[in-house]
């Protein structure tokens, strides 16, 4: 399938990254403080075809070869293989490899050859449904004209009609819905999906590495709940499951279902050579550490691509960006008025029509540059780019494969640019490209038996079905968990013996409530004791919620509040109402609270050298906050805060730096509490990247009473599963933290490593730089 | 580290209905058939009542409403679809909650029915332990197997629904698909409730209003499933007491409703006891096709709502412009205009109507009467005020249209003129 000679878009893509990144293509060695810090190439990987397994529908082998595919790639036969056989697969392959067939081969392959077969599909988001909604049926719609076979696939959502969802559950052999539709509007019903639940033989979970941290410890609860109602109805469904890449993709899988895993990770599919460019924009104020704008780095970037007539994606991080990149290329280069636009903006909440015209515009080739947040990251077929451009690091480095990936012909050359911006894991990443290509992705963390998310779950799970006296659910005692519930009066255990001459253990626990629990659980946060976010700009409408714990850091007055990358402000709290009232705004900065936190640790789960992790009581209180630009990382302001006091226990990691140590530095001690703080400040930066989690998962609290302590706990009540992988990671973390600093072009601190020199004091660089070069000599490799 | 029970405890908040701690009750107590009056018959718990047809329940005796229901029982089709006919039976369940869903059972299902004799007696069928669902729901099923129609307030998104669950999870076979359901709440709503004045059309705001009926004691909806979880808890069946008379009560309330409705339906609109009550069984006559007696209920609701001069009567303008309707559906077109004019004169009648019968005269005239200049002034009439584009650019047309009609009908004359 490779042309018989070059085409010409191979030219101008090389003319275009020479003038970026100089005349050495292809790949030379990185260059951490230039302003290109790395070239990689990646070679090109001819296909790798297989056969269609046996055992195959030969009306769904007709119906693939009807669209042009007479032949498998290595991965999605020996995914099908696998789910054929009645083994659960996760498979990892990169974007555009076709994965989607891995799963709808075999659920379609089910229902052709006995009808009453059913597949459950669940996607994070309901615009990933409805993408998958139309490929599916245009493959049913091929398979009910060759062979008259109908087969019925539905969306199943909070959007569906009352109506539609009686005729959804006696038709549709493929019901495609979320985790959220399938805890409230699915599980607690199943009475009424009989027919799906008695006839279940595949349950498809797409993008596995979304269900991380909260969401994933609800999923796994969820799939408990659904595992035990397929039992209650005698079926043992096969999960197929598709993931990007992550380190850990059989493992999460195992987690999520509680199931052995096979895993499919070599992909078959061919693709084409491909460049990696990082590029630093330089900096303009060395005393401050203040670079160039990454915007407009990115848009000259772009350009140079634009002006070539090659087809690019431009993804950026917040709606305001996306905006402003957008204004920026349509000045540069759309062409006269009338004529289709050349240059789209995208995000995730226009409505679906727009959408679809952008996406087909891509396909077709009339857009020639897309900017877009990350809705355009996952799934959605925009055919493929010659270039990606990223302003700003992604965030996780499966992120940035994932945006990397949607430029990549299969044959001829793509490209893909991440501009860094000041923000310290950008400075990191673009100073440290082996850290992103030669490490391996991060681990995909959750904790489902979180007490807190385990007790709402047992609720659900008891309303749905009674427990019996033998039953499990969890790594916890469920039985025990059910006698305080009843305490409660939410459940009961009949006295009496049910029915005449029935032994004693079957007895069951029945659920004495009117209220219905799945409504008081939300599954991206721990504990319903939700603040909610009210926007006031029109007509008051919730725009989301907040984890109690995350209320007051996120959500006090005066804060900046980012909902799907839209800018509002926080103009009261109603703390005892857990509302916050938010209006939107268009502004240049953001704002982080000013924290103080006590840690007591109660009791300490592991403890090696100066490093422990286990379970800790948190008191916490915001102060203040403080006002920091956009892009320039900057302070430009500040403000008090008078909050009410949060307690909670959680789980933590914390390091310990022995005092003697501490008095051997050759500083005085205003000074030595400085690196501390410039340390703590790194180390948090590192600790998010290490477990691939947002700002708000963790914090960080400094105790120096005798020897100093650095605390990195979870920040949600009952731990969500971080600190005991950091307490494994301790070494990377300390190294990691130390390139950090080290690594970067300040002299006396700044927001890219320890801190703005305002806030940490003039020496903390250096002394926090000595602190870890004594604590990584300590420290046995 | 605190044992796992204590850490849950700090989790789980307390439900706020609910009194812990529960201690289990006496023997005495516990004693349900002497304490509810009833018996197990092939493990389900039925309490049986009969009251006698001498015995009133509000301003009628219990013989009268069944006198009335059985005359006029054939009119039960004009409210419910698959051909409901008698033995009606009256349904109304006690259950554990409101959303429905796997965790929502009903604990008790009451049924009514009225005797050849007169009087009305109930079963009510009652889940007293766990294990006794299955039972209920196959009573419950031969209870309904010969029945013609069951009857219920707000049945169809509610009752049927959450039984519909409860067989699926039991697996139990529903055999009677062919049922018809009357449920009493919509007419209800259209033939008692009064939007303007914002009356309440709940089940026992119908009953003081309607049967002059007043409870006294009674427990709240609300309350219903907490008094069942404390005897499920305790085992003191004190607290069903109430909940198995309120149901009784609640089943008698709608038989007499329906009696009434069925009645109204049979004896037509000479019964009906105000405006309201003509119009709403005019249009139920309409809406079944029965265009004579329609119009006869429309009259009536007309006559009947003669309010006082210059007072806003939104029933007496919805009866007129239903009997315009009407009338011209039945092709009397004279009755229809005489409707439609009585409109435009009626104060605060609003824009919307006052613009149809506006046009509708303004046809009348121009198509009928063949008055063009009457028939121009009405066109103009249906202009005033404010008028959506689309339906100007209509009257323009028409006024257009007169207007060249008009003038031809003039040269008409003058050639007539001419040729004399």
């Amino acid at each position: 399938m490779l042309p018989a000679r070059r085409a010409p878009v191979e030219n101008d893509l090389d003319v275009a990254l020479q003038r970026l990144a100089g005349p050495a293509l292809p790949e030379r060695a990185d260059t951490p403080d230039r302003h290109i810090t790395a070239v990689r190439r990646l070679p090109a990987i001819a296909a790798q075809y297989a056969p269609f397994p046996e055992g195959l529908d030969e009306r769904l082998t007709c119906a693939l070869a009807t669209r042009g595919v007479t032949e498998l790639y290595t991965h999605q036969a020996e995914a099908i293989e696998h789910a054929l056989a009645g083994r659960h697969t996760v498979v990892i392959t990169p974007t555009a490899s076709g994965k989607t067939l891995c799963y709808n081969a075999p659920a379609l392959n089910a229902i052709l050859q006995d009808p009453s077969s059913r597949a459950l599909y669940l996607f994070p988001t309901k615009a990933l449904a409805q993408d998958q909604l139309a490929e599916l049926q245009t493959m049913c719609d091929t398979i009910a004209r060759g062979s008259g076979e109908q087969i019925g696939v539905f969306t199943y959502d909070g959007d569906t009609p009352q109506d539609a969802r009686r005729t959804i559950r006696a038709r549709a052999h493929l019901v495609l819905s979320n985790p959220d539709m399938v805890h409230s509007g699915i599980l607690p019903h199943h009475p009424r999906w009989a027919k799906l639940f008695e006839n279940l033989r595949y349950v498809i979970v797409d993008e596995l590495h979304a269900y991380r941290g909260v969401f994933g410890s609800h999923l796994c609860n969820v799939l408990r709940r659904l595992r035990r109602i397929c039992r209650h109805y005698g079926s043992d469904p096969v999960f197929l499951c598709s993931s990007a890449t992550i380190a850990n993709p059989r493992e999460l899988a195992e987690r999520l279902t509680e199931q052995p895993f096979e895993l499919v990770e070599k992909s078959g599919a061919p693709r084409g050579e491909k460049y990696f460019i990082f590029v630093n924009p330089p900096v303009v104020n060395h005393q401050l550490g203040i670079r160039r704008s990454y915007l407009s780095e990115t848009r000259r970037v772009a350009s140079e691509f634009l002006k070539r007539n090659l087809q690019l994606i431009v993804f950026a991080q917040s709606r305001l960006t996306t905006e402003i990149l957008t204004t920026y290329l349509k000045d540069d280069f759309e062409g006269i008025p009338g004529a289709p636009e050349r240059i789209r903006g995208y995000r995730g909440g226009y409505l679906p029509n727009r959408r679809r015209e952008i996406e087909k515009g891509l396909r077709d080739g009339v857009v020639r540059a897309v900017v877009s947040t990350n809705a355009l990251e996952l799934g959605i077929d925009i055919g493929a780019l010659d270039v990606s451009v990223m302003a700003g690091y992604p965030g996780t480095i499966a992120a940035t494969w994932q945006r990397a990936g949607r430029a990549g012909r299969r044959t001829t050359r793509s490209a893909a640019v991440m501009v860094a911006s000041s923000a310290p894991l950008d400075q990191f990443v673009v100073r440290n490209p082996s850290y992103f290509f030669d490490a391996s992705p991060e681990r995909a963390l959750i904790d489902p038996d979180n007490l807190h998310i385990l007790v709402d779950h047992v609720k659900c799970a008891a309303f749905e079905l009674p427990f019996t006296t033998t039953e499990e659910f969890g790594r916890h005692d469920v039985q025990e968990i059910l006698g305080v519930l009843s305490e409660q009066g939410l459940v009961h255990l009949a006295d009496e013996p049910s029915g005449a001459g029935t032994p004693r253990d079957t007895r069951q626990w029945t659920w004495t409530n009117e209220s219905y629990p799945a409504d008081a659980v939300s599954l991206r946060s721990v504990s319903s004791d939700n603040f909610v976010v009210v926007d006031i700009t029109n007509e008051a409408r919730v725009i989301g919620e907040t984890d109690f714990s995350s209320g007051p850091s996120t959500l006090h007055p005066k804060a900046i509040y980012i909902v799907e990358a839209k800018l509002y402000q926080v103009e009261r709290l109603d703390f005892e109402g857990r509302k916050a009232f938010v209006r939107e705004i268009d502004c240049d900065y953001y704002t982080d609270a000013i924290t103080y936190t006590r840690v007591t640790p109660i009791d300490s789960f592991a403890a090696e050298d100066n490093r422990s992790h286990g379970e800790v009581h948190v008191v916490s209180r915001v102060v203040g906050f403080k006002k920091i630009k956009f892009y320039t990382n900057e302070n430009v302001g500040s403000g008090e805060l008078d909050l009410p006091e949060q307690q909670m226990h959680t789980t933590s990691y914390w390091l310990a730096i022995p005092a003697r140590l501490l008095e051997a530095l050759p500083y005085a001690s205003d000074d030595r509490r400085d690196g501390i703080a410039g340390l703590a400040f790194a180390v948090r930066q590192v600790a998010q990247l290490l477990l691939m989690c947002d700002r708000h998962d963790i914090g960080i609290s400094i105790d120096t009473s005798e020897s100093a302590r650095i605390f990195v706990y979870d920040n949600y009540p009952g731990g969500i599963g971080f600190s005991a992988p950091l307490f494994q990671m301790h070494h990377e973390l300390l190294t990691n933290t130390h390139r950090l600093i080290a690594d970067c072009d300040c002299e006396q601190g700044c927001p890219g490593c320890v801190g703005p020199v305002g806030n940490t004091g003039p020496l903390a660089k250096a002394v926090a730089l000595r602190i870890l070069h004594l604590l990584l000599e300590g420290v046995a490799v | 580290m605190s044992s796992l029970a204590d850490r849950v405890r700090g989790i789980v908040k307390p439900a706020a209905d609910v009194a812990p701690p529960f201690t289990p009750a006496d023997a005495g107590v516990r004693d349900i058939e002497s304490l509810l009056g009833g018996e197990w018959r092939d493990g389900c718990f039925i309490v049986e009542r009969r009251s006698p047809a001498a015995a009133r329940h509000g301003r009628e005796t219990i013989g009268a409403l069944w006198r009335r229901l059985d005359r006029s029982s054939s009119e039960a089709s004009l409210f419910a679809s698959g051909a409901p006919r008698p033995p009606f039976i009256f349904f109304d369940l006690e259950t554990t909650g409101l959303s429905g869903g796997a965790g929502t059972h009903a604990f008790l299902v009451g049924c009514g029915r009225f005797e050849g004799d007169g009087a009305f007696t109930t079963r009510q069928f009652m889940q007293m332990r766990g294990a006794d669902e299955r039972a209920l729901l196959a009573t419950v099923r031969a209870e309904l197997a010969r029945a013609g129609a069951i009857v219920s307030f707000n049945g169809k998104s509610f009752d049927a629904p959450l039984l519909e669950t409860r067989y699926l999870f039991h697996r139990l076979a529903w055999d009677r698909d062919d049922l018809a359901h009357v449920d009493v709440l919509h007419p209800a709503r259209r033939f008692w409730g009064d939007t303007a004045a914002h009356t309440e059309c709940s089940l026992i705001a119908l009953e003081r209003r309607l049967l002059g009926r007043s409870r006294t004691g009674d427990v709240a909806g609300f309350e219903v499933p907490a008094r069942y979880f404390q005897y499920v808890r305790t085992g003191d069946a004190r607290p069903l007491v109430a909940v198995l008379d309120h149901n009784r009560q609640d089943l008698l309330t709608l038989a007499a409703l329906t009696a009434r409705l069925l009645h109204l339906s049979h004896a037509g609109p000479g019964e009906a006891r105000d405006a309201g009550e003509a119009l709403a069984l005019g249009r139920t006559y309409a809406r079944a096709g029965d265009d004579d007696r329609a119009r006869e209920a429309f009259l009536r609701a007309v006559a009947m709502s003669r309010a006082p001069a210059g007072a806003f009567d939104p029933i007496r303008i919805d009866s007129l412009r239903a009997l315009a309707l009407a009338w011209r559906r039945a092709r009397r077109f004279d009755d229809a205009a005489q409707c439609w004019r009585q409109l435009t004169e009626t104060r605060g009648c609003p824009p919307h109507i006052a613009r149809e019968a506006a046009e509708a005269l303004a046809i009348h005239h121009e198509h009928r009467v063949r008055d063009l200049a009457a028939a121009r002034q009405f066109a103009l009439r249906s202009l005033e005020a404010e008028v959506p584009p689309a339906w100007t650019k209509a009257v323009q047309h028409r006024l257009a249209r007169l207007d060249r009609k008009l003038v031809s009908q003039k040269s008409e004359v003058r050639s007539l003129w001419c040729d004399a």
